[in-house]
């Protein structure tokens, strides 16, 4: 009875171990496939920020904006931002294309769920996001909402932690 | 044969798929429209109250009013007949109302000078809740708004207004009634290729310009050519004591023929709440308490074509007074869903879709002249965010079997309180009284006196409950029980309501059912 419990758990233990794996594997998979979004600027922010309109896609509307907020860090550190009719493009933080790749566990964390990356969104949709912004496709819904990013202070954030390499670093 | 056959398939088909491709998407962009009335004078003695009334007419808070020079427009002609639209349309553009309407917007003043003060408060006043969030988020801040304004340009339009066939009827009893016949036509600014830019570059004095440069874009403002396109049209009358008020009640309807034909007038926001629905839109907007509109989602097609889903009717229910600018934080207005199992959501798109309130019934059962079919109808009169309804109901039937010596007609009017249970389905407790008259074909009319009507009438207290569920919105199916209370004095005089009861129709007191279907306009 003894040996049948201990084989139980075992079981239990590996079939959770394989479950996180998988779990770990799809993360890491989505996370170096990260490109597929829009995002466009809509007007000159405040000074240190920038203003844009992001889209995202989740399996609910809360999941897509959260996705979208993601997004919108997401582009500042690693592609940067077209330009448009009000504003000149912005480039991305991180110019360097193997930045993600090899500081991948840096940005995991930084973009875990609840992570450091919210400290510099400022999300400005009035309510949820609605009318054509709010879109039903398959697999779950695509929204748009209008985000401050505070772009200055990720910059440094990213310095200090030794992402990017500050101004100031070649003297 | 099958030839034929093939191509009208073949042509079919191709109908159906150009009919896919130009389905309208709704979105909930919505702006203000400029709007200035202008009259069709014909050199008589009606000329001065129809310009006046249309000149004093308010349409509401929905429009930037546009005070343009011209008001009226002369075209000779009898005031027995309407003027055809032809000559309306060639008499419009015959006048400056482009560069009217453009001066207005910009102040011109008669050197030519400009200002874009009228424009950027315009562009203020329009501004959502959005527009103000991101404008605040942005480098030149509130300055944002103003800008807006110049997207609101080719949005203004003119209502001519055709008066005719007007005149007075005297009734027997010495009282006036004045009447007019109205046509109406609605048009829109149409600047052809004129940008903008095109047009502060070529127009825009400055200060500083040189006389000859100031006299050159004088000369380029008054070359401009800006035409006036009809987009709606609509026939109305007017009717009432007063001459000004049977115009004034004309001019109204005329407006609401316009609304429902001109999208740019079609009110359109996003559900900002639900449990009760809730929307940004009030008085500003002319919301009015039973307006109808439409919720729309939004899908992707396989292509990522956007595409916008019809779902449920709407009717407002509490007002919100947005009158002012937005500064972020409007208060919305309440809403109830009437049709669609699938409820509203948060974020879907809103657009009024204007009906007239009325419903009308067709429904067959007993009741106090036996089985019959009657007509109904009901005028929505206040709706509620709890789920109550009011409804004015009118309720008609004749009775046949007089054959061609004794006429009877019934005609009820009630009160109705519904309960909404669900979107698609009303219980309303009722009470109508009608009158149950009936008396010698061809007899009656304005020369029976008081106490003959009395005489040959019964009057029907009535009771009841109705249940209405939609089966297709507008189309509802209803059924009511009631009971038919007969009341009517009793005398057995060959001209009574007693004696042709009686000797052809038997009608009495008692319960009935009736089931039978409305549509709602």
């Amino acid at each position: 009875m003894k040996q049948i419990l201990t084989m139980v758990f075992a079981a239990v233990l590996l079939l959770s171990g394989f479950n996180a794996d998988a779990q770990n594997k799809a993360r890491r998979k989505s996370f170096s496939s990260w490109e597929n979004y829009e995002i466009a600027i809509e007007k000159v922010g405040t000074p240190g920020t920038k203003f844009v309109k992001v889209w995202g896609f989740g399996k609910n509307v809360d999941a897509a904006v959260m996705a979208a907020k993601m997004n919108a860090v997401h582009a500042c550190i690693f592609r940067g931002i077209p330009a448009s009719t009000t504003a000149m493009a912005t480039p991305p933080i991180c110019s360097h294309p193997d930045a993600l790749t090899s500081n991948q566990d840096y940005f995991e964390d930084f973009f875990s769920e609840g992570g450091p990356y919210l400290a510099y969104i400022n999300m400005t949709t009035d309510g949820v996001p609605s009318g054509t912004d709010n879109r039903k496709v398959k697999g779950g819904y695509k929204v748009a909402i209008y985000v401050q990013v505070l772009y200055d202070n990720l910059k440094k954030k990213l310095e200090n932690d030794g992402i990017v390499r500050g101004l100031s670093d070649g003297f | 044969m099958k030839k034929f056959i093939l191509l009208a398939i073949l042509l079919l088909g191709a109908s159906s798929i150009s009919a896919l491709a130009q389905r309208e998407v709704v979105t909930s962009n919505y702006h203000r429209s400029g709007l200035s009335m202008v009259t069709v004078v014909r050199g008589d003695s009606y000329d001065t109250v129809t310009s006046e009334q249309v000149a004093d007419y308010n349409p509401g808070d929905k429009f930037d009013i546009n005070n343009l020079a011209t008001k009226t427009i002369k075209i000779s002609g009898s005031r027995e007949n309407q003027i055809p639209k032809e000559k309306i349309v060639e008499a419009v553009n015959a006048q400056p109302f482009g560069k009217e309407i453009l001066s207005c917007l910009f102040n011109r003043d008669k050197n030519g000078m400009m200002d874009d003060k009228t424009i950027r408060y315009r562009g203020n006043y329009d501004a959502k809740d959005q527009d103000v969030i991101n404008a605040r988020a942005s480098y030149i801040g509130a300055d944002a708004l103003g800008d807006m304004g110049e997207e609101l340009v080719d949005k203004n339009y003119i209502a001519v207004f055709d008066f005719y066939n007007m005149g007075k009827e005297t009734d027997a009893k010495g009282k006036d009634t004045y009447y007019t016949l109205a046509e109406g036509y609605l048009f829109k600014i149409d600047l052809k290729d004129l940008t903008l830019d095109e047009f502060f570059k070529q127009c825009w004095i400055y200060e500083d310009d040189s006389a000859a440069v100031k006299a050159q874009k004088r000369k380029a403002f008054d070359n401009l050519d800006i035409v006036m396109t009809p987009v709606s049209s609509g026939s109305t009358m007017g009717q009432s004591s007063s001459q000004a008020v049977a115009i004034e009640n004309a001019i109204s309807t005329m407006f609401v023929s316009f609304e429902f034909g001109t999208t740019d007038w079609a009110v359109a926001s996003t559900i900002t709440g639900t449990k009760p629905l809730r929307s940004k839109i009030g008085t500003k907007e002319n919301l009015a308490n039973g307006e109808r509109f439409r919720a729309y989602s939004y899908r992707e097609d396989r292509n990522g074509n956007l595409i916008s889903v019809p779902r449920g009717y709407l009717r407002a229910t509490t007002v919100a007074d947005n009158t002012g600018m937005s500064e972020g934080n409007s208060q919305p207005s309440e809403f109830i869903q009437v049709s669609d199992l699938t409820s509203i959501e948060n974020g879907w798109t809103i657009r009024r879709e204007k009906d007239w309130r009325l419903g009308v019934s067709l429904g067959y059962g007993g009741g106090f002249r036996g089985n019959s079919v009657r007509l109904g109808v009901d005028y929505l009169a206040w709706a509620r965010t709890n789920g109550w309804t009011s409804y004015i109901l009118t309720d008609f039937t004749a009775d046949f079997r007089g054959g061609g010596n004794v006429t009877n007609v019934y005609f009820a009017l009630g009160y109705g309180h519904a309960l909404r249970l669900m979107h698609v389905l009303e219980v309303m407790p009722y009470l109508t009284i009608g009158d149950d008259y009936m008396g010698p074909t061809g007899g009656g009319g304005d020369n029976e006196s008081n106490f003959q009507f009395l005489r040959r009438s019964g009057f029907v207290f009535e009771p009841g409950v109705k249940a209405s569920v939609n089966i297709m919105y507008p189309l509802q199916a209803f059924a009511k029980i009631y009971y038919d209370a007969l009341l009517y004095p009793h005398s057995t005089s060959n001209d009574s309501y007693d004696y042709y009861n009686f000797m052809y129709f038997g009608h009495h007191s008692h319960a009935g059912m009736q089931v039978g279907l409305k549509w709602t306009f």
